[in-house]
């Protein structure tokens, strides 16, 4: 009765070499925006000629046939604001579930074409297509202009470099301040906490006070990046030279883990995801005082508009307070949870033109002003802020918040390529909604993690490198 | 001996009319057997030499595993628990699964009134929501916050949606799932079945004082018994290879699952995620001896060729 899921994947796999031997042609969904005119620009056509000189010509987005973008919708605006600015550009692009790319990379190694000259997806995902069966992108260093990788947060390009290598540039980064409610935080008389000590204290605090109050959420995958990831728990800490060091006995990894059963067991910290309706509901009736979470939720989760998640009006309900430090370290860390990258094939046979778009993209305020995320690269940021300035459900001077803790987002929270956070929801998540603690089952973690990262060629390594 | 000799003897009488009405057999199911071959037999046999071939940026090589590709699979630290959560889905799928499509039938058959086919329809209807959409509606028949049956949920102890999609539900949810998305169809072949038990025994058994119930256990129920079994070996094959379900659930991300629930999960996960295709030809053809093995098992102890 179940539906016959290994014919399902035949076909899958027939259609996509299908897809791939008709790559020359243009699919369905392929939007031809724009055709190279051929005699705007003669120079720039004779300096493209040339080819094997990096980052040599003039106008290296002037290219005889169109370069191969693979997008989704939102990501749009990129190239249509790339082709109002290079007129002459040519660019060919297509809507795609990037979920699925990984798999079709190796359909397309297979089939020895069809690869995407330009591929938009999270690190996690280009890094799994970074893999030695997989070999998927190109190293920008040569095509680059000078410096420009050095102007992106230390935080949102340390998932794209491999060694030496430049394997994407960021589109944007997620990084996590804590949002709060400020009319609440007012009428009760609280302060905001500014460490981790000082947010386990409130929670008590909130406990004692004002039951049924919620200071946060511990109920998906986002509880390990904006929990362990500020503590620097190793669970994934990469030396670039292929070993990766896990190690969830660590002091930073129980210190979190206990904060989490303690606030857990007084109710102030939710079992259930941001998402969850129950938890939505908590948020709608106001019972919320804090909420560690991506900078994104301001725009996209609080909203503060008719169609929005949490707030449908914007009356001065949420601001946002700096990352939290755990008490005696230097640097409170913060995590981030989503934020996206560009890359560029290594079969493609125009790699000056798509790293010029890919840079464009990455650094031009033209597109990060509008592009939604955080922008990855810090010149650029102050565009964003055009996002957000004028919604009234901000209290506080949220831009300078969010601007401030990106130069937190800590770059040694290694990009891997195995399901991670699959596997804790599967194995921490899962349980203690159940009715464990964190405490019993985040050690069961370590070993699944470990076959993972063996699995996926990766050497264990017994020290800590160099964070 | 006599009997198959009878057969031949038949046969050789219409050999000569036979060879037009073999080639319109042919024409008819050529469309079928073209599909076949494309998209079940060449995939499995394709399977076969996966099984030994090496994976180098998604390129075959050929007989250069040896039985590499054996031990990665069934070294894998996941093996144990996706066979575990199988067995358990298994377990309570199939021998439920065909009750409940039994009594059912049977209980169609009892009234044969136009209300019995108005349900009969009825029960065929969930069938057209097989696989993802079927999966994307259990997760709101579940959910206590916007499900229809939220008292009844909530009675049993759930708070949201996490807790009735609880690991430990899974196995049950599943079966729910693939419950009506097939039932409606074998109920229909079951009722076809029970249609065709002859007319006089029925009759006989009434006259002879037999109670609806009598009827259906001593006299119904055996006589369809060849669809009991053949909804066996089809649903166990079937069921094996369980795979939409958890990979919707796990996509849907609104309960915590792994992401490899099942044996086919941890297929894909092999040739997908990490390029071994061979692997996961090695674990795919598992799942087939296994349904091989369970048909010729229940056929080995039924006499369902013989009837």
């Amino acid at each position: 009765m179940t539906i016959r899921a290994s014919r399902l994947i035949i076909v899958a796999l027939v259609l996509a070499l299908v897809a791939a031997a008709c790559s020359g042609g243009v699919a369905e969904t392929t939007t031809t925006v724009d055709e190279v005119t051929g005699t705007t620009s003669s120079e720039g056509t004779q300096a493209t000629d040339s080819g094997s000189e990096p980052s040599g010509s003039d106008q290296p987005w002037v290219i005889d046939e169109p370069l191969k973008v693979w997008i989704d919708p939102p990501r749009e605006k990129a190239v249509t604001l790339y082709l109002e600015t290079f007129p002459d550009a040519n660019i060919e692009y297509e809507f795609v579930d990037r979920g699925e790319f990984p798999a079709q990379v190796l359909l397309f190694n297979a089939a020895g074409e069809g690869w995407p000259d330009v591929m938009f997806a999270e690190p996690e995902i280009l890094a799994r297509a970074a893999d030695e069966q997989h070999d998927y992108p190109l190293d920008l260093t040569p095509y680059l202009s000078d410096g420009v990788v050095d102007g992106f947060y230390p935080g949102g390009i340390a998932p794209c470099l491999d060694g030496d290598r430049v394997l994407c540039l960021r589109n944007d980064i997620a990084h996590m301040v804590v949002w709060y409610n400020a009319p609440k935080m007012a009428e009760f008389g609280y302060e905001l906490p500014t460490t981790w000590q000082e947010y386990e204290a409130f929670g008590e605090q909130v406990a004692a006070d004002h039951p049924g109050f919620l200071i946060g959420a511990f109920g998906d995958e986002q509880a390990l990046d904006t929990y362990y990831w500020p503590s620097r728990c190793p669970v994934q800490v990469l030396d670039g030279e292929g070993g990766v060091f896990i190690d969830l006995a660590d002091q930073r990894c129980t210190r979190v883990t206990e904060m989490a059963d303690n606030l857990i067991e007084l109710g102030v910290l939710s079992k259930v995801g941001p998402f969850d309706p129950a938890f939505v509901e908590k948020i709608q009736n106001d019972e919320w005082l804090l909420f560690p979470a991506a900078n994104w939720y301001g725009e996209f989760v609080f909203q503060g508009r008719e169609d929005g998640l949490y707030y449908q009006t914007g009356e001065g309900q949420v601001g946002a307070a700096p990352p939290l430090l755990w008490e005696g370290e230097d640097v409170a860390w913060t995590g981030a949870r989503g934020g996206a990258a560009w890359a560029v094939s290594q079969h493609t046979g125009h790699p000056e033109a798509a790293a010029h778009f890919v840079e464009w993209v990455t650094t031009s305020p033209i597109f990060q002003g509008v592009a939604g995320g955080y922008p990855a690269y810090a010149p650029a940021a102050p565009a964003w802020a055009g996002n957000i300035n004028d919604n009234p459900l901000y209290a506080n001077d949220v831009v300078s918040v969010v601007t401030e803790a990106a130069d937190l987002l800590d770059p040694s929270w290694g990009s891997v390529r195995y399901d991670y956070l699959g596997t804790f929801v599967d194995l921490v998540i899962g349980p203690v909604q159940s009715g464990s603690t964190v405490a019993e089952v985040f050690g069961d973690l370590e070993e699944p993690l470990r076959s993972l990262a063996e699995l996926n060629g990766y050497a264990l390594i017994d020290s800590e490198p160099a964070r | 001996m006599r009997r198959v000799s009878r057969i031949e003897g038949f046969a050789n009488d219409r050999r000569q009319a036979g060879t037009s009405r073999d080639l319109s057999g042919l024409a008819f199911t050529s469309s079928y057997l073209v599909l076949l071959v494309l998209f079940g037999v060449f995939p499995g046999v394709y399977a076969v030499f996966l099984l030994f071939a090496e994976f180098d940026q998604g390129t075959p090589r050929f007989f250069e595993a040896g039985l590499e590709n054996f031990r990665i699979a069934f070294t894998d630290f996941r093996l144990g628990e996706v066979t575990l959560n199988l067995a358990k889905f298994l377990a309570v799928s199939v021998p439920l699964g065909v009750f409940l499509v039994t009594l059912l039938a049977v209980l169609l058959h009892m009234r044969r009134s136009r209300g019995a086919a108005v349900l009969r329809t009825l029960y065929f209807v969930p069938a057209a929501l097989a696989g993802v959409p079927a999966v994307l509606l259990t997760i709101f028949m579940f959910d206590p916050n916007v499900s229809p049956f939220a008292p009844l949920l909530r009675m049993l102890g759930n708070e949201s949606v996490v807790n009735t999609l609880s690991q430990g539900n899974l196995p049950t949810i599943f079966m729910i799932i693939s419950f009506f998305a097939g039932a409606g169809a074998w109920i229909a072949i079951f009722y076809g079945g029970l249609n065709a038990v002859p007319q006089e025994l029925i009759e006989a058994s009434v006259v002879d004082g037999a109670s609806p119930w009598q009827l259906a256990w001593h006299l119904k129920v055996p006589m369809i018994k060849p669809y009991i079994i053949y909804m066996l070996v089809i649903v166990f094959a079937g069921n094996v290879q369980l795979f939409a379900e958890p990979q919707v659930l796990k996509a849907a991300a609104v309960a915590p699952i792994s992401p490899t629930w099942s044996p086919n999960q941890l297929a894909f996960s092999f040739a997908f995620e990490l390029g071994l295709f061979g692997v996961a030809a090695v674990i795919s053809l598992a799942m087939l001896i296994v349904g091989l093995l369970a048909a010729a098992i229940v056929l080995r102890f039924t006499d369902l060729f013989r009837t």
